[in-house]
């Protein structure tokens, strides 16, 4: 899957497994979400709900649990399969950044310092 | 301080070719290994402009779909008019989270909402260094640019944030910013994109800073310039896509895509200021990428002060003339063509400021 | 900034005056084919647009514009209309040798054509400025009685094919002139029509390309396959063909500082060594900001 490779250059923990709910248990100080979709091409994963959001927005540790068949092939069919089933979409793609000083990166700018996720393959 | 005081001056011009250098691999890399952000790059121009083609039609029904969601809307004219509704919607007496907005800097809001007797605050890292050193954006996107690490550091002195580096005031920043987001009345925003389809605001960023200023307050605002408003939900998430591509940011780390929620009061203030009756229409396909700036060679040298009061480069040479009036300092362009070449909505601005300089010349 | 109503209005009386924007008589100026022994009759009409004899003339005036950058006369000059740029004094200045250098390129484009077998001819009174400053001025009106009259000259003249020297009078003949005169003269820049011959050149190059050829006429990869014929050795930087870094000059008269400034910007990415290039603009403002320039009919001078 393109999209492990992609996740994990750009600094996210991409865990594999065929059961996430196992690996959740390591994660107790983290807020876990439950993807709706992602964009194969570029990682860009949604989520919906506006407490989920909310909570995304602030934890200092984001964990998504991202299933093998809700991965599409391009930005579109997954923002569109979000649609179906969920309002407030809302997407990640990465740690929270900055290069406002002199260009030099720094993560968990205001948003979560790491970000996980768990890509849960069909057994 | 004018454009000679910038040539002397040298720390934009370095900030410019530092912001320059790490960027424009990346993009080239980005369009590279993704081509379809050129198709839709296509897209979304051509889609922009027949927006642009019948405002009155599309302002409609963007506000119709939004009244229907149960947001408060509102059209305002001029900068005047949106300052003096976003006004009286927050009041005085409030704490205000602002997410960086070219277009909030257009109509001066935050400083508006500040003599109302607001705190407002810029919560992107650049906007509030810009805003803490009671200076302008350099660059649409990376406003502080023309700041060295030394200079950031004395200038959050004045907020009480200390550290020895980057990382350290970045972290300093988060914590001043923390508690203003959790006891924030009003959350502030622009907007990349805006869907009149279903009246979605998108908004795109790296740092998580726009999720919490729009997400945590009981009351929203969004404003949103005409020219942001595309067909449907997929022609907005494609401009975002571009625009982040376009900026060297791609993918970007968080996209938000704003709607009513339950909990929370939302207002949408659709701003024209210049745009409907423009003669410059073309530039409404410009989606604010910031890439012509960089590219520039005026602006290489004197950034955002090569231009009017907000907007500066070569797409602040046209957003002037459109908002404001016609910049005389166009004369300065060399008409290289560098700001066409690279932009994603294939701009003919050598061609606007040719324009400019004609109406300029005639009004002798 | 030079205030840029006073700027147009030197150049419109210049214009109307001697055709040029310096004012200065097209006959003094246009010397480079005596004694060349030109073909007065042939296929292709070598016009030069006047940019590379102009050249020395307007190196001195931008340099004496520059003192007047900054003052606080120019406000009272405009006020006044007197026009301040003493173009007698400005003749005096010249450098002699800049004439030269301009006249044996023009000679160097012309045998450069001879010898690559185009039929190619030369008539002193049909060559002239092609008014392209009107144009990126925003003149448009002044711009477009020039090139009527221009084109009409030509068209009485029976020319069909013209070959240009320089990118700027390349861009307005190609394609400005159709636009706003409807001509349908067909125009070629010399690059287009040389064919190698054994020049001898040596030298390592580094390759500015203007901005003419790299993004409005799009000749770039041309231009190389010239040079690789040719055996000329050079060197690309990041920012080439149709992504080439302006060199600044054509805003020398309105602001000699900024334009200055970027011609600094784009000889710290050339180095100041061994700098190509095909435009006289670009070989006067990167030899002002202290580069080592040579224009491409030096290197392959017949
Ligand atoms: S004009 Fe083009 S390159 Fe410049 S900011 Fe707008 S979209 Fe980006």
């Amino acid at each position: 899957m393109k999209i492990i490779q992609i996740l994990r250059s750009r600094g996210v923990e991409v865990i594999i497994t065929e059961n996430a709910r196992k690996e959740i248990e390591r994660f107790r100080d983290a807020h876990v979400s439950q993807a709706l979709s992602a964009d194969e091409r570029s990682g860009v994963i949604f989520f919906g709900g506006f407490q989920d959001k909310r909570a995304a927005g602030l934890a200092f540790h984001h964990v998504a649990i991202l299933k093998e068949e809700d991965i599409m092939k391009d930005v579109i069919s997954a923002y569109n399969h979000a649609k179906s089933k969920s309002d407030m979409i809302f997407a990640s793609s990465s740690p929270s950044k900055s290069a406002d000083i002199e260009g030099k990166l720094i993560f968990g700018m205001h948003g979560p310092k790491k970000f996980t996720v768990i890509v849960e393959v069909r057994k | 301080m004018n454009i000679y005081g910038a040539l002397e001056q040298g720390s934009i011009r370095e900030g410019v070719l530092r912001t320059l250098m790490n960027l424009r691999d990346v993009i080239l890399k980005t369009l590279n290994d993704h081509p379809y952000l050129l198709e839709y790059a296509d897209e979304v121009r051509n889609a922009k402009l027949r927006v642009a083609e019948d405002f009155d039609y599309w302002i409609d029904r963007s506000m119709e779909v939004l009244e229907k969601r149960g947001c408060h809307v509102y059209l305002a004219e001029n900068a005047e008019k949106a300052r003096r509704i976003a006004g009286e919607m927050v009041g005085s007496g409030k704490t205000v989270v602002k997410a960086k907005s070219m277009v909030s800097e257009e109509i001066r809001l935050r400083e508006y909402l500040q003599s109302l007797g607001n705190e407002v605050w810029e919560t992107d890292l650049g906007e509030f260094i810009v805003q803490v050193a009671d200076d302008r954006p350099m660059h649409m996107i990376v406003p502080a640019l023309h700041y060295s690490e030394a200079q950031v550091m004395e200038i959050l002195k004045k907020v009480g944030i200390h550290g020895r580096d980057a990382e350290e005031l970045a972290s300093g920043v988060r914590e001043f910013m923390r508690e203003k987001f959790l006891k924030a009345d009003v959350g502030v925003s622009g907007c990349n994109a805006f869907s009149a389809e279903t009246g979605r605001v998108f908004l795109v960023e790296n740092e998580g800073n726009i999720r919490l200023s729009t997400s945590l307050p009981e009351r929203y605002i969004a404003l949103v310039s005409i020219e942001k408003i595309l067909p449907d939900d997929d022609l907005a998430l494609k401009s975002v896509f571009v625009q982040s591509a376009y900026v060297g940011t791609f993918p970007p780390a968080y996209i938000n895509i704003n709607e009513k929620a339950d909990s929370q009061e939302m207002h949408v203030i659709f701003l024209d200021n210049g745009r409907k009756t423009t003669e410059f229409r073309e530039h409404l396909a410009c989606i604010k990428c910031g890439r012509c700036q960089l590219e520039c060679p005026v602006f290489q040298l004197a950034g955002s002060l090569w231009g009017g009061e907000v907007y500066g480069g070569p797409t602040g040479m046209v957003w002037t003339a459109i908002t404001e009036e016609i910049p005389e300092v166009c004369f300065l362009s060399t008409l290289c063509g560098k700001c066409r070449e690279v932009c994603p909505s294939d701009i003919d601005m050598p061609g606007m400021i040719r324009k400019m300089r004609e109406i300029i010349l005639k009004a002798r | 900034m030079i205030a840029p109503r006073l700027l147009s209005e030197i150049l419109e009386k210049n214009m109307k005056k001697t055709e040029n924007p310096l004012g200065l008589k097209n006959e003094r100026i246009n010397r480079w084919w005596t004694g060349e022994g030109i073909e007065k009759d042939g296929e292709w009409l070598f016009f030069t647009g006047m940019l590379y004899q102009l050249i020395p003339y307007m190196d001195s005036a931008t340099r004496y514009l520059e003192k007047l950058e900054t003052t606080k006369l120019q406000g009272v000059l405009t006020l006044s209309k007197i026009i301040p740029v003493p173009f007698s004094l400005i003749d005096s200045m010249v450098s002699h040798k800049m004439k030269k250098r301009s006249d044996r390129i023009l000679k160097g484009i012309y045998r450069a054509l001879m010898k690559s077998g185009v039929k190619v001819f030369y008539v002193p009174e049909l060559d002239t400025y092609s008014g392209i400053i009107l144009h990126d001025m925003g003149m448009e009106r002044a711009f477009r009685e020039h090139a009527e009259t221009v084109a009409e000259r030509l068209n009485d003249a029976g020319i069909n094919r013209i070959v240009t020297a320089d990118p700027h009078t390349a861009y307005a003949l190609k394609i400005l002139y159709p636009e706003y005169t409807g001509s349908d003269i067909q125009v070629k820049s010399y690059l287009e029509l040389v064919r190698p011959f054994n020049a001898g050149s040596d030298g390592k190059f580094v390759i500015h390309d203007p901005c003419y050829y790299g993004r409005y006429l799009r000749i770039s990869e041309k231009i190389r396959k010239v040079l690789d014929g040719f055996g000329v050795s050079y060197r690309d930087v990041k920012y080439s063909k149709n992504l080439t870094n302006c060199c600044g000059g054509p805003i020398e008269s309105i602001s000699p500082s900024v334009s200055w400034k970027i011609a600094e910007l784009r000889i710290e990415e050339l180095g100041k060594s061994g700098i190509l290039t095909f435009c006289p603009i670009c070989l006067m403002n990167l030899s002002r900001a202290g580069g080592d320039v040579s224009d491409f009919a030096e290197v392959i001078m017949p």
